[in-house]
């Protein structure tokens, strides 16, 4: 098992084609071209990979790839 | 208010014979069919298709398959027509691209998210992909088209419908360029079902012959998908740019059976009506005409009324052919799809033959062309579009 980072890089890749080579921390949703709809199924995409439940209001208050790696090791914690 | 004519400037074709014009010309002069059996309709009762081969997958995530063909054959047109859409005035091009089924296989998977994982499972981008608008729509993003922009849809018709729309905007003044097609991708275990279901589609055991217009042994359509596109000017604004014409659309008539769902009138009313339009729209006769791209669908009904039709308005003795021998139906595609090879019949003074016709059924009195194309000058092409709900098109290619 990687990072939760690597495997948030992953989900995005295999969800909406994007390089893992353009993702840091850092990146932002504009950065890596995400709309706001396509945020919304990324936390979808997160959801099914994971089963953790991010809302779409939850997912609406990110807006860097770290905070959405924080998110999901806060719910992948709340799991245990 | 007849002699209007519309420059095709830019041709673009995807579909089961290839992705491009000269993949799809050299296959559908050649007469050799693409049926097969799909190992994605796996455990239905009609398990053949006509797919187009190798499409690439890019930007699948966000745009529905009808959408990617839309884009690819655009592209192809765009670039044949010389056009930069970085450097035009974007006011003054349209997009009317048609289709019947939309996104139909992004709303079917989204369908199964509902019902499967619940509501907060369904995509986001479940309507964005899935619309029938939505090939216009990107094709108009993608190319910074910002003049008047539809998805006109008239069944198995919309992608004739969307040229004959096309050519009216530029007569009016509308736009200066149009860009017009179709565009579908209903090749999916549901569209399969419900096609099935009606008993529309080919059973045949052998899937390669399954698309046989016109002969005794049809027995039904065979699905396919891709898309046809042109690029549209009127005439003055090619030669102003010293564009290449490659064909001409100098006649469009549209009709409706108002008789019955999904069967043709059995005299062919709506058909005769949308030809006659057409006709009278050029100021020709069915004389002038000297090739018919039919309709041709395979299915017995089609196969008879649409024969009289020909016979009766344009002549026992013009050259016909149907092309979905070669690609099956790709419905709301077929009727740009099959524009195309018509205006480029005329242009190259070759009748393509109906591919898998072996055996005419004599019901069908007209001079079908099979086994071999037929060369010589067409001045006029007549191509028929039929969708359900009777919605008829007829449009006139020259060279």
């Amino acid at each position: 098992m990687g990072t939760t980072f690597e495997s948030v890089v992953a989900v995005l890749a295999k969800r909406f084609d994007i390089d893992p080579a353009e993702v840091s921390r850092e990146s932002s949703f504009d950065d890596i071209n995400l709309d706001s709809l396509s945020q919304i199924e990324f936390g979808t995409a997160l959801n099914k990979a994971f089963a953790v439940d991010i809302s779409d209001d939850e997912m609406a208050e990110l807006s860097v790839i770290g905070e959405v790696v924080d998110k999901l090791d806060e719910k992948l914690a709340e799991k245990v | 208010m007849t002699g209007f004519a519309a420059a095709i400037t830019g041709i673009g074709l995807v579909t089961s014979a290839g992705v491009g014009v000269p993949a799809n010309w050299d296959r559908v002069v050649a007469g050799q069919g693409t049926a097969a059996v799909d190992p994605e309709l796996d455990g239905l009762p009609v398990r053949i298709s006509c797919r187009v081969p190798d499409f690439a997958a890019d930007n699948a995530w966000k745009f529905d398959r009808y959408t990617r063909f839309a884009l690819a054959a655009a592209q192809e047109a765009l670039r044949q027509a010389g056009l930069d859409p970085s450097g035009w005035e974007g006011s003054r091009v349209a997009v009317v691209i048609g289709s019947g089924a939309g996104g139909t296989a992004s709303l079917e998977q989204q369908h199964r998210e509902l019902l499967e994982g619940g509501p907060s499972t369904v995509s986001p981008l479940t309507l964005p992909m899935g619309l029938l608008n939505m090939a216009a729509g990107q094709v108009a993003i993608e190319f910074g088209a910002t003049g008047p922009c539809l998805a006109p849809c008239t069944a198995c018709a919309s992608g004739a419908t969307a040229i004959g729309i096309g050519r009216d905007m530029l007569r009016l003044g509308t736009a200066d360029i149009v860009i017009a097609g179709g565009a579908e991708a209903p090749v999916t275990p549901f569209y399969s079902a419900a096609f099935a279901r009606m008993r529309a589609l080919s059973r045949n055991a052998d899937p390669e012959t399954a698309s046989r217009p016109f002969d005794v042994a049809r027995d039904g359509f065979v699905l396919g998908e891709g898309a046809g596109v042109v690029v549209l000017e009127s005439e003055e604004h090619a030669r102003a740019r010293g564009a290449d014409t490659l064909a001409r659309v100098i006649g469009y008539g549209a009709s409706a059976d108002a008789h019955h769902a999904t069967a043709p009138h059995p005299e062919g009313r709506g058909a005769r009506l949308a030809v006659q339009a057409a006709l009278a729209d050029a100021g020709l006769t069915g004389r002038d005409v000297g090739y018919v791209n039919a309709h041709g669908t395979s299915t017995p009904m089609n196969d008879r009324v649409e024969s009289a039709v020909i016979r009766d308005l344009i002549g026992a003795d013009v050259p016909v052919s149907s092309t979905k021998g070669v690609t099956g139906h790709p419905l709301g595609a077929a009727g740009a799809i099959e524009a195309a090879f018509a205006a480029l019949a005329v242009r190259h003074g070759v009748v393509p033959p109906t591919a898998n016709l072996t055996d005419p059924d004599p019901v069908a009195d007209i001079d079908l062309v099979f086994k071999a194309a037929r060369t010589g000058r067409i001045d006029v092409a007549l191509s028929n579009s039929f969708g359900f709900g009777g919605q008829n098109t007829a449009l006139l290619l020259a060279a």
